[in-house]
């Protein structure tokens, strides 16, 4: 094995841009790792810790573009080098004559632009979100690490602006039946959602649509909007828009657990709201929700049951014809008797989130990456330990690389390794479908789960392997589509989040009572 | 923004882009760059600021509007050639007129300082060069900024009361502006490059004794010659007017030989006029120029506008000057271009900052901002003809209009972007392109390259904006 870095001089690509070519590199035969971006320390750092820095590329500066290969020879990077100059060409003839170089120009030329989607690396994303508030259009903003204050002072100049500011760090919108950053696309409704959680309100609209209902609007407002500093300015904002929008009849929001100060904004807003709205805080105290007869969920199945309810005036329960008793009963049957853990390894992190608070309520310890418990973090999140669940979209495991909503190679990579474990039992999996994300990721995932299951089998063990498919059927990937392809992996498929972790509590407590 | 239908600016990955376009949505992708790092005064990006907020936005912006109708509606006619102190206003005998901003005598680079000298040999005013040195140096001959004397000074652009100035009037707006004629054979000659000879003053002589009033005849014969229409199809045809001028010339020469057939002309007269026609490379250079500083002229004094009206250099300083601040300079040491030499064994040390009047002409969309209308610039550049799209694209940032007459092919026809507006330097850190011609440190010509006006002028005159406005 090689290791080669070639360094381009001032040169600029973005960097998701640069993640999707350096994974189109690593498929390149003979080329073992490839990581492409500016010569950031931040992405030296990167690179370092992926063994794919050489002198060279240390000497690089921000400027400058780090081509770091390695693979088994150098003629093989010299091609896959050669592969990437290619793949650039391609773009830049695809971005032809018509570019704008700046908000600023692009608005003086097509002035009746209302929203700009901004994901640049957060260093340049403050500056962005301003100037396109500054032109009057509406900002939602993929972008994390933007310092707090700028998130405040843009949140601000968008409230005085009447605009809204969805981010930063804002994972999907669903404005006027366009999904906008990682979304679902489902039927438009009376149920409007704000929230600061990317698959948890993808999982609610998911779920009304399946059930025969729709999403009149859905308001990301990025993870801090409810911290002390920012206030909940775009929850209440979006709160008050869809209480004025004529097509919204019931509001859900969703939300992490928020800073006390701006908890209590929220509940005056809230309560002086002419609609219904249901309130979910994801681990959250609903103790002060009570007491000011506010309504709240504990899941996303009863977030949306509710909010069902409230658009039509009865009593609904989500569709779900599986008899979870019978299939536990018959994978308990298969293991060997070395097999006894559960490990979840998931996308969403809202997903994982209330997995994982169902799992501690109701079945007890559960290791994590991102555990609410300090004494149940684990202490290498690369190496699972009893029942486990990872987050696997935490930047720990994505380094150099889009998200694995995007890019699913670290979770194929884990799959692998808990498949292995001769102590793993079930595994779950959830796939993310919408616009912007894998386009196949059913496909991607089940080429290994057919190999593992194969392997355990001729090892004398049952791999089962659960899932859900946060998605709908009006998705680009299809619901039905991604579903019958994991079934045909023999995966078993349930209908929402918390299903899926039932039916896997339901497996282990059979298999411990076995 | 809920009930709205959605229209997007996309700034970052293109798969967002792409997820919106797939649902149908309209909008854009930026070729989004992270922002050179411009060093920038808390004090200017205050005002900066200040200038977005809507009370101050809606003068600067109406401003800018009344501007913009001065640029799409220029209509500049080319009516004569006369001696500068028989047409321009303020200039008189006892004073030489210099390129670029105001400058000490001090500290002007020698090639203006002896293009200085070279202008009172001319005129008589002394008997030695030594004479003529301290008389400038004193004061006793005023050596004054052509810009604010509507005169654009090519190269160190030495123009003295009894040469011979071409004038060009904007019938949109009455104003004019004069450039001196490029020099025949002798190529940059004393207005150009400072030298001077027995040839230079024969030649000099020559124009302002015979081909002046003969072409300021037949010109006032025809009531001028329309220049825009002239320069519409040159842009067309592959011209950005400020390095190239082909396809203009040719159309104007045209024009100009059947106008000096018609007028029965002397015949010595006649065959001097066609013999510098036929012998002065891009004799039609100057007009363009003239009729660039005839429309900037209209320009010079809007309140709150926010326009260039002025990007011009001394070989040391750099200055700018903008319409809502009126003859104001905004200044900054003076770039070096960069670019093709004539020969291999040119030093870049030899060859002078900027110096020169002629980026008026990028001042109003034409030159760099029109780079993408002539693939044969970008090519003597070394570069390509995307290359010049690209620079326009660029341009396209800083201007406020895409111009209304030059209209480029490459570009799909949209107009070249024009009226730069310091707001958006300031914003963008994008420094204007301009295009021009490398001269010596003694005057010599070393070859052609572009080099970008300081981003530091557009500061000082964002400060100056906000003392002049309370902001």
């Amino acid at each position: 094995m090689v290791v080669i870095n070639y360094v381009e001089k001032n040169v600029y690509y973005d960097s998701v841009f640069l993640m999707k070519l350096a994974s189109k590199l690593t498929n390149i035969e003979g080329i073992d790792n490839a990581s492409i971006g500016m010569g950031t320390p931040l992405n030296k750092d990167t690179m370092a810790d992926l063994e794919l820095l050489t002198s060279e590329g240390s000497e690089a500066t921000a400027n400058d573009l780090i081509i770091a290969i390695r693979g088994e020879n150098n003629e093989i990077c010299d091609f896959a080098k050669a592969e990437f100059e290619k793949s650039i060409k391609e773009k830049r003839q695809s971005q032809g004559t018509t570019a704008y170089r700046s908000i600023g120009g692009a608005k003086a030329a097509l002035p009746d632009s209302n929203l700009a989607i901004i994901s640049v690396a957060g260093e340049y994303a403050a500056v962005e979100g301003k100037r396109a508030l500054q032109n009057d259009m509406n900002v939602f903003m993929f972008s994390d690490n933007v310092p707090i204050e700028d998130e405040v002072e843009l949140k601000k100049l968008a409230q005085e602006k009447g605009l809204y500011m969805m981010g930063p760090g804002c994972g999907l919108s669903f404005i006027n039946g366009v999904a906008i950053g990682l979304c679902s696309m489902v039927n438009r409704g009376d149920i409007g959602l704000v929230g600061a959680s990317g698959s948890g309100i993808q999982e609610v609209m998911v779920l009304v649509h399946r059930n025969g209902f729709g999403v009149s609007h859905a308001i990301g407002t990025g993870g801090r909007d409810m911290s002390d500093e920012v206030g909940g300015i775009t929850m209440i904002q979006g709160i008050r828009a869809l209480e004025a929008d004529e097509s919204t009849k019931v509001i859900a929001l969703i939300s992490k657990p928020p800073s006390q100060s701006a908890l209590m904004k929220v509940i005056s807003v809230v309560k002086e709201c002419k609609k219904p709205v249901v309130i979910q805080f994801i681990n959250g105290d609903n103790q002060v929700l009570k007491e000011n007869g506010i309504m709240y969920s504990e899941s996303f199945d009863q977030t949306a049951e509710m909010v069902m309810e409230l658009s039509s005036g009865k009593k609904v329960k989500l569709q779900d014809d599986m008899d979870y008793e019978k299939i536990a009963d018959e994978e308990v049957k298969k293991f060997s008797g070395e097999q006894k853990y559960f490990r979840g390894i998931l996308c969403g992190g809202s997903l994982t989130d209330e997995a994982q608070l169902m799992w501690t309520k109701q079945k007890g310890d559960i290791y994590s990456n991102v555990a609410f418990d300090k004494k149940l973090m684990l202490d290498d999140p690369f190496c699972s330990k009893e029942h486990t669940l990872i987050d696997i979209g935490d930047e720990i495991f994505t380094k150099g690389r889009a998200h694995v909503a995007i890019d699913p190679t670290a979770r194929v990579n884990r799959f692998i390794k808990e498949a292995r474990d001769k102590e793993t039992a079930v595994i779950y999996l959830d796939f993310l479908l919408g616009y912007a994300l894998h386009p196949d990721p059913a496909s991607v995932m089940s080429k290994a789960i057919i190999e593992e299951k194969a392997r355990a089998k001729s090892e004398g063990r049952h791999l089962c392997v659960v899932a859900t498919i946060c998605g709908s059927d009006m998705d680009p990937q299809g619901f039905e589509e991604q579903k019958q392809i994991l079934l045909d992996a023999g995966v078993i498929v349930a209908e929402t989040n918390s299903r899926v972790v039932n039916l896997a509590m339901k497996i282990i407590n059979k298999l411990e009572e076995r | 923004m809920l009930n709205d239908k959605i229209k997007v600016i996309n700034v970052g990955t293109d798969t967002f882009y792409d997820a919106v376009k797939d649902q149908g949505i309209e909008g854009v992708h930026l070729n989004w760059q992270p922002k050179a790092k411009v060093e920038i005064s808390e004090e200017a990006k205050r005002i900066y600021e200040k200038m977005l907020e809507p009370s101050i936005k809606e003068k600067i912006d109406a401003a800018n509007q009344k501007v913009i109708e001065l640029f799409n509606n220029t209509d500049p006619y080319w009516i004569g050639m006369k001696p500068a102190k028989e047409v321009i206003p303020g200039v008189e005998d006892g004073m030489i007129i210099h390129s670029g901003p105001d400058i000490p005598w001090d500290e002007m680079c020698e090639t203006q300082k002896q293009g200085g000298v070279n202008g009172i040999m001319y005129e008589g005013y002394a008997k030695t060069e030594e004479e003529a040195r301290e008389m400038l140096r004193t004061g006793k001959i005023k050596f004054v900024s052509a810009n604010d004397f509507h005169l654009v000074g090519p190269g160190s652009g030495i123009t003295t009361p009894s040469m011979v100035v071409n004038v060009v009037e904007d019938r949109n707006t009455g104003a004019r502006g004069f450039c001196p004629p490029f020099e025949g054979p002798n190529r940059g000659g004393l207005a150009g490059w400072g030298v001077f000879n027995e040839s230079i003053r024969e030649h000099l002589d020559m124009v302002r004794d015979v081909i002046a009033p003969a072409i300021t005849k037949v010109l006032e014969a025809n009531d001028g010659m329309a220049m825009k229409k002239i320069f519409i199809r040159g842009v067309e045809m592959g011209d950005e007017l400020h390095s190239r001028q082909d396809a203009t010339g040719l159309i104007a020469t045209n024009e100009l030989v059947k106008m000096l057939i018609d007028a029965n002309l002397p015949q010595d007269a006649f065959k001097k006029c066609i013999d510098l026609l036929y012998g002065t490379v891009r004799f039609f250079h100057p007009l363009g120029m003239a009729s660039a500083m005839a429309l900037l002229e209209s320009v010079r004094n809007v309140e709150y506008s926010t326009v260039v009206t002025t990007m011009v250099g001394n070989g040391v300083e750099y200055g700018i000057k903008v319409s809502g601040l009126g003859h104001k300079w905004n200044n900054a040491p003076s770039p070096k271009l960069t670019g093709e030499y004539v020969s291999a064994n040119v030093n870049d040390d030899e060859v002078l900052p900027w110096i020169g009047d002629s980026c008026i002409l990028e001042a109003t969309g034409l030159g760099g901002f029109a780079a993408g209308a002539a693939p044969a610039v970008m090519r003597s550049l070394d570069k390509t003809m995307q290359d010049g799209v690209e620079q326009s694209l660029e341009m396209r940032e800083i201007a406020l209009i895409d111009n209304a007459n030059y209209l480029i092919p490459a570009l799909n026809y949209v107009g070249s972007p024009t009226a730069i507006d310091i707001r958006k330097v300031i914003d963008t850190g994008i420094e204007p392109v301009i295009h021009g011609g490398m001269i010596s440190k003694t005057g010599k010509r070393l070859g052609a390259g572009t080099a970008r006006v300081p981003y530091k002028c557009f500061e000082k005159a964002i400060i100056a904006f906000g003392e002049k406005y309370g902001i």
